[in-house]
């Protein structure tokens, strides 16, 4: 029985370290109007099929769409401004991004995971003052040289979005402080109505 | 199986509040001395059982265990889920704030039905009935939590059936994975003497 036990238990352990939550994020990159959307499980997998609406500053409704199998959706805007993507996958989970489209040099993005409340907003861009002639092709040798940078920065951003074991074991000292308040209230008064009988 | 912050309506938060207070009110008496412990552990086990998850085509499931906590707390389960769940939304973003009163129904309220019905196999206490115990407490937890979130997801026009089978397919093998541990969890309590109800 012993055995067993152990052996659940280092199952379970096993399934834990190889994989983290429950919840979508979605990180969207935005390249002169080109905008590419994808969206993951926060365990990597990739959110498919899910359904995605775009708004405009305004709330009115751009254009929605479908993820592919590898929970991307590539779509244009034309008009610059702020925009916000909604991601809606199967069984009501949702991910909102707030990105900008041409602004100055128009090189833009953003990114929030899974509600609404905990955004973070990475923002490059680049000051198109005091450019020399040729400032469109600077930008885009410049755009060219920035991709790595722009990549690490995306990889970075999903993984923050996932959760780290600090979570998790502040999340049960938490458990266990709360129910520690009821247990001592519970003697605290069991002892109390026992001094005066 | 969390729903996100703003997917329902107004109307659905609400209601999945209102009786999600009704569960903490009869939960909340429910609790004795004896009981707190047991509780607070079950609801830690639920905190950390979500983390444990299997990707599934275009969805990802994970652990429930609201089965186990319902059988081995009765209504106390509304107070331990509602514990836990309110730290997954805090600290991974699981769900929400505003959607806590739903999704604390939706998992706790089978875990009361399972409570009622594995109650006489329990008793009964045989290794055969323990075993039938937590597969029948696995079953209802898992499968009665997704046909809730179903429903629930009618309320934005998906269709019920489409997202049911979805649901249901999706987590068999969570299912299966809770029968065993379910199983190992009533005999080890039976063998060790400690008593499976309070």
């Amino acid at each position: 029985m012993k055995k067993l036990l152990v052996f659940v238990f280092s199952f379970l352990f096993v399934l834990t370290a190889q994989s983290f939550a429950h919840k979508i994020s979605a990180f969207v990159d935005v390249e002169d109007g080109n905008v590419s959307l994808v969206s993951y499980f926060s365990d990597g997998t990739p959110a498919k099929n899910a359904k995605v609406t775009v708004y405009d500053s305004k709330g009115n409704v751009v254009l929605t769409g479908r993820t592919n199998k590898e929970g991307e959706f590539d779509f244009k805007v034309k008009k610059s401004g702020k925009y916000r993507a909604v991601v809606l996958a199967e069984l009501g989970h949702r991910a909102v991004v707030d990105f900008t489209v041409g602004t100055p040099a128009a090189s833009s993005e953003s990114k929030t995971t899974g509600n609404a409340e905990t955004k973070t907003t990475a923002q490059s861009s680049m000051n198109s003052t005091a450019l020399p002639p040729s400032a469109e092709e600077f930008r885009k040798v410049l755009r060219e040289e920035l991709r790595p940078i722009h990549r690490e920065i995306l990889k970075i951003e999903e993984a923050q979005s996932s959760i780290s074991y600090k979570d998790v074991i502040g999340g049960l000292g938490w458990i266990l402080g709360i129910f520690g308040a009821a247990m001592f209230g519970y003697c605290y008064r069991r002892r109390e109505s026992g001094d005066a009988s | 199986m969390h729903i996100s912050e703003g997917v329902l309506p107004g109307w659905c938060l609400i209601t999945g509040w209102v009786l999600t207070s009704a569960g903490l009110y009869v939960g909340l008496r429910s609790i004795n001395g004896r009981k707190i412990p047991r509780t607070a552990l079950l609801s830690a086990v639920f905190f950390v059982a979500s983390l444990i998850h299997v990707p599934i085509g275009v969805t990802s499931v994970h652990l429930l265990l609201n089965g186990l906590a319902g059988a081995l707390l009765g209504w106390a389960v509304f107070p331990a889920l509602f514990v836990a769940l309110l730290f997954q939304a805090l600290l991974f973003q699981f769900g929400g704030i505003t959607v806590l009163g739903v999704n604390t129904f939706n998992m706790a309220f089978p875990g009361v039905v399972a409570y009622y019905v594995v109650r006489p196999l329990l008793r009964k206490g045989t290794t055969g009935s323990l075993i039938a115990a937590g597969v029948l407490a696995a079953l209802i937890g898992v499968f009665l939590a997704a046909t809730f979130v179903s429903a629930e997801l009618m309320s934005i026009g998906s269709s019920f059936t489409k997202t049911a089978e979805l649901a249901f397919l999706a987590h068999i093998p969570v299912a299966a994975i809770e029968m065993v541990i379910n199983s190992f969890v009533f005999l080890y309590l039976k063998k060790s003497g400690i008593p499976l109800e309070v």
